[in-house]
């Protein structure tokens, strides 16, 4: 299932997740693929791994945590996770 | 924007907690008195902060043993092992060490940091994977930063989510190494060992143990959580400190590989660095010795650590999951902790504080570390301390 992962797929699904998170904080932002996780979401690094968590599960990939430093915004997660679904 | 310009949050942080009275970190101690006992900002308390768990910083045998050395061999060896030569006391150490853990050889390093920084960046690299519990000590992070391979990590304690994580990634890499903890030193709990092993077993993976806070205090030998859960056998790499339990400074690495002598000729944090001085030697060496002929240490350690467990369990404290020679109560904001903690010392009694990103979670804690040398005096006077911040 992993190799078969198409970005779109995971990039709408991190999106929904993102902005899951964002409806639950009462925060109005609608999710795009530029949207920066930090500045403009807020997400703490407790929250970043909470939501590294559930798109692992999801995919049933495991993301390296030396490749989620340089995550800035949803595109760049979904790259993280594409790379390690290959 | 100056190179100093990103330590200001860092220093005005340090600011508010030394502001009005002695800093809770890096605590100025003016006098050690004795393994229990010392003198901050004048007044003399009950040391209840300082790893100090079999309470052999003033032994007689390890004092007499590091002033011998002293005169014999030195103040220093004055560099590296690989460039200036090892000294008698590094090899008969190294061979005491794995005739201890019936295993073929042993690495001793300058300190226990150095330990996991040199051995897990080495051992692993590109290519390989490292799952490592989320609770590690920071020396494991950056030993596996500097490794090159990928990092991951499992829930705290959780084999489960351990064992989720190695079949993920079993296919994709050549090397998978696990590492865990014995005690984990912020809330003193133990890693579920024989779970851990069975994960490793079932997917032939590698398997690392830091003993830091748990070698000198658990098991019969007092080798350590693998011992006691007769597990040794299965464990690839045992990592601990002399820091804590043998009173002294340094670290080791014990294996029954027979690679690990290439290992040692590899690894930058022992090749480029100046070895242990022949005093720490000497000490350690006469700290495992007590160790060893001296188990109620052990025994005396537990009676203490379960006696503070329990009572502050019963004044309302949080505290981790189970008795261990760390007993750390929780408080929710660094405030209240840093009150708490200042009421303590008031009251006689020094301890740690910890606060984010230090902890595991948003919360801060006082950590209590036991000694088996606090006397019943002393474990009644820190009750009475945290009596007296109970909520």
């Amino acid at each position: 299932m992993c190799a078969m992962l198409e970005e779109s797929r995971c990039q709408k699904r991190v999106i929904e997740l993102v902005q899951a998170y964002c409806d639950a904080h009462n925060k109005s932002l609608g999710v795009s693929e530029s949207t920066d996780l930090l500045d403009e979401v807020g997400l703490s690094s407790l929250d970043v791994m909470e939501l590294v968590e559930s798109l692992e599960d999801e995919f049933d990939v495991a993301l390296p945590i030396n490749d989620l430093a340089d995550v800035k915004t949803v595109a760049d997660l979904t790259k993280v996770a594409l790379k390690a679904a290959q | 924007m100056s190179i100093f310009d990103k330590f200001d949050a860092i220093g005005e942080l340090y600011g508010q907690l030394t502001r009005n009275g002695v800093a809770p970190v890096g605590t100025p101690i003016e006098q050690v008195l004795s393994p229990t006992r010392g003198i901050i900002d004048g007044q003399e308390v009950v040391l209840a902060g300082t790893n100090n768990y079999l309470g052999l910083t003033f032994d007689p045998a390890c004092v007499e043993a590091g002033q011998r050395s002293l005169a014999a061999d030195g103040t220093g060896t004055t560099g590296s092992r690989l460039a200036n030569g090892s000294y008698g006391g590094h090899m008969a150490l190294e061979q005491e060490l794995a005739d201890c853990f019936g295993m073929r050889s042993a690495i001793v390093f300058t300190t226990g940091y150095q330990a996991n920084l040199g051995v897990i960046s080495t051992v692993v690299e590109r290519g390989d994977a490292i799952v490592l519990d989320a609770d590690s000590h920071a020396s494991i992070y950056d030993g596996a930063k500097m490794s090159g391979a990928d990092v991951h990590r499992f829930k705290h304690n959780d084999a489960d989510d351990l064992a989720k994580r190695v079949r993920r990634l079993e296919s994709k890499v050549d090397n998978l190494l696990i590492i865990t903890e014995g005690i984990f030193s912020m809330l003193g709990d133990r890693a579920p060992i024989r779970e851990i092993v069975e994960v490793k077993r079932e997917h032939g993976t590698y398997l690392m143990i830091d003993e830091a806070h748990s070698f000198g205090i658990l098991g019969d030998k007092g080798l350590g959580l693998a011992e006691q859960e007769d597990c040794l056998g299965d464990i690839d790499f045992v990592l601990g400190t002399f820091s804590k339990s043998l009173g002294s400074v340094g670290g080791y690495c014990v294996s029954d590989h027979a690679g690990l002598e290439g290992v040692r000729h590899s690894m930058r944090a022992y090749m480029f660095t100046a070895s242990s001085t022949p005093t720490s030697i000497a000490t350690v060496r006469a700290a495992l010795q007590v160790m060893r002929e001296r188990p109620e240490l052990r025994e005396q350690l537990r009676n203490n650590y379960e006696r503070i467990y329990v009572a502050l369990s019963n004044l309302g404290f949080e505290l981790g999951p189970e008795p261990g020679p760390v007993v750390a109560a929780r408080f929710e904001g660094p405030e209240g902790a840093l009150a708490a903690w200042r009421k303590l010392l008031a009251g006689g009694v020094y301890v740690n504080l910890v606060v984010p990103p230090a902890t595991p979670g948003q919360y801060s804690l006082l950590r209590c570390s036991l000694s088996a040398a606090h006397s019943d005096e002393e474990i009644e006077q820190i009750i009475s301390g945290y009596r007296r911040i109970a909520f």
